[in-house]
């Protein structure tokens, strides 16, 4: 399988703050893969150096080119998404699909028709005019359009509502993601795109904290429900984080046979967000 | 259509000013001509009768404003009006005059065109490589295949060749709206209508609006060159980015040195090209409108235009557009982008 993105040794600084250091990861064609941080983790910054925007030091290859000297050639088979408030506000949605369908060589405009006229955008509205969901709808069905090798989605449903959001990934998956295409998908909300995703990439001062895929983690990872009174044989363990739950110590393990666990408690699988908030935990102890 | 028309045609989308103000200006003067408000010197009196009956003051003063007004052919004028023929005072001159004058009047469309269009390109070029950034559609931009060059290129197109052309066409349709209206008025005061569509006046308007359009693209391209670097740099404010070194330049080499170099080269970029074309050997401005013999004035005023295009002035400005333009490019190229 071919890596779409292979990132080795990267590091950027603004100032004395090291945005990424020292970072290495691949994304392979054909993943979905997740970039979680807090904020200021340096995800954007990642994001910025894989589309070109940023200057960095290190090896970074997009579809075997440097992204940063050869930015338009990548774009024409990299899509982007940063937030929904990037289309310009001027612009006429006629407009956008015309340019579009005229600049991109791999724009498909009876795709984008197809989806457009799903919707209640009107062709002649300003996006301006547009409410932030129907901006969304249009964005989406342009980048959906393009027969794009990577997508990547920064952040793609900020300030959206939740039925909003949920529709957003649907469509995506249900009508673009055919197993061929790759995305690239940074957000706070990891818990409505952790069912899609393949592989995780966990980000934290600049550093990667965790990159695995998901059977990996499920493999690895276990989430125990302790019953009270095996507490101290499960904290014999050595768990790498412990919350208290509804009457129940919920404990992470890393590593430890599932046939060890059972005894003790209800074993489950831990959502990713609990499996971040461990680890970032853990990286930072 | 490929890619680069394409860029141009989305920024005449984006600034829409480019054409709706010279439609606006043309709308403008059409209802001018339409509502016969185009003055050619209409006489305020209509008979020899009230010429009779006026008392000498009024005479006296009549005959000192066609003085002023006709110089050395005042008295035919006055003979003329006195022998009862009525009409615009334009059509009394002598007929060479006449067609100067005429040709003055386009020229002047012309003139107006530009400076309207002038000032648009001025604000476009500050704000067509900072907008996108303000509003972070560049992001959009930058998520498709399209070079920096391609965009930096097309914003400068617009500024040096779209703009002027637009400008020359709108400078035509003025000169045609106002011969329209211009010759419907002088028929009506039942003059010869024909003088609007003198084939010399005509053609000087042509000329005008042809030859404007490639003296200032090529003299004032350093200047759009410049202010696109000023906009695809300026963190905020390309305005005060692009005006405030020069003039802080200008302040300091006088507080310093007592002298006016950049001042001097300043003025001589921005003035220039209109300096060299209205100086005559005396140094009054306006020899269009002082001189009677129309081709040698033409004569004059393109051989002037082509020494000045072809001095070494100019062609530094070019090199120095390049330059610029090539830094414009690798700003915009890469500048960190905020996401």
């Amino acid at each position: 399988m071919t890596n779409l993105i292979e990132a080795r040794g990267l590091s950027k600084n603004f100032g004395s703050t090291r945005a990424l250091d020292n970072v290495s990861f691949t994304v392979a064609e054909g993943r979905i893969v997740g970039l979680i941080g807090l904020n200021g983790a340096g995800k954007t910054t990642a994001l910025k150096a894989i589309l070109g925007l940023t200057r960095f030091d290190g090896a970074l290859r997009v579809l075997g080119q440097d992204p940063h000297r050869h930015r338009h050639q990548v774009m024409q088979d990299v899509c982007f998404i940063a937030d929904v408030a990037v289309l310009p506000r001027w612009i006429r949605v006629q407009q956008v699909v015309d340019f579009m369908a005229a600049t991109h060589p791999r724009f498909r405009r009876e795709v984008c028709e197809q989806f457009l006229a799903r919707t209640d955008i009107k062709r002649s509205s300003r996006v301006k005019e547009l409410s932030k969901g129907m901006i969304t709808q249009l964005h989406l069905a342009l980048v959906m359009a393009v027969d794009a090798r990577l997508l990547v989605l920064d952040e793609p449903t900020l300030g959206l509502d939740i039925l909003m959001r949920k529709q957003f990934y649907e469509t995506l998956l249900g009508e673009y993601f055919d197993g061929q295409r790759t995305i690239l998908v940074t957000t706070h909300q990891v818990e409505e795109v952790e069912h899609i995703l393949t592989d995780l990439l966990f980000i934290d001062r600049g550093r990667i904290v965790l990159d695995a895929s998901m059977e990996d983690l499920q493999e690895r990872y276990v989430q125990l429900a302790v019953r009270p009174d095996q507490l101290a044989a499960a904290r014999a363990l050595q768990p790498i984080a412990e919350r208290q739950g509804l009457g129940r110590a919920q404990l992470l393990f890393r590593d430890v046979p599932r046939e060890r666990l059972a005894p003790l408690g209800e074993v489950g699988v831990p959502s990713v967000a609990d499996l971040f908030v461990a680890i970032i935990q853990g990286a930072r102890s | 259509m490929n890619r680069f028309a394409w860029l141009v045609r989305r920024e005449l989308w984006e600034h829409r000013a480019i054409w709706l103000a010279p439609a606006v200006v043309l709308g403008l003067l059409v209802l001018v001509a339409a509502t016969g408000q185009i003055n050619l010197g209409e006489m305020n009196f209509d008979s020899s009768q009230q010429i009779e009956e006026m008392s000498p003051e009024q005479r006296e003063r009549l005959e000192r404003e066609l003085q002023e007004e006709f110089g050395d052919e005042a008295p035919q004028v006055m003979e003329r009006i006195e022998a009862g023929k009525t009409g615009t005072l334009l059509t009394m001159l002598p007929q060479e005059k006449q067609v100067a004058l005429v040709t003055v009047i386009y020229a002047l469309l012309t003139v107006l065109m530009f400076v309207v269009l002038g000032t648009i390109a001025f604000f476009y070029a500050l704000d067509c490589l900072y907008a996108d950034r303000r509003d972070r559609s560049v992001l959009f931009w930058k998520s498709l295949p399209l070079s920096d060059a391609e965009t930096v290129l097309s914003k400068f197109f617009v500024v040096i060749v779209a703009i002027p052309v637009i400008a020359a066409l709108a400078s035509v349709a003025a000169q045609l709206i106002v011969a329209t209206g211009g010759s419907i008025k002088l028929a009506l005061a039942g003059d010869p209508a024909g003088l609007m569509w003198n084939r010399t006046a005509l053609l000087g308007g042509l000329g005008a609006a042809t030859l404007m359009p490639l003296a200032t693209a090529l003299w004032y391209a350093p200047v759009a060159a410049y202010l696109l670097l000023a906009s695809a740099w300026a963190p905020k404010s390309p305005f005060l980015w692009a005006v405030l070194p020069p003039a802080a330049g200008v302040v300091l080499e006088r507080i310093a040195f007592g002298s006016d170099y950049i001042g001097n080269f300043l003025v001589s970029r921005l003035l220039g090209l209109f300096k060299a074309i209205a100086d005559d050997e005396s140094g009054t401005p306006g020899i269009v409108v002082q001189s009677r013999n129309l081709p040698e004035t033409a004569n004059m005023l393109i051989s002037r235009l082509a020494d000045t295009l072809l001095s070494p002035a100019m062609l530094l400005g070019l090199v120095a557009a390049a330059a610029m333009i090539a830094a414009a490019i690798w700003v915009r190229r890469y500048r960190d982008e905020t996401i």
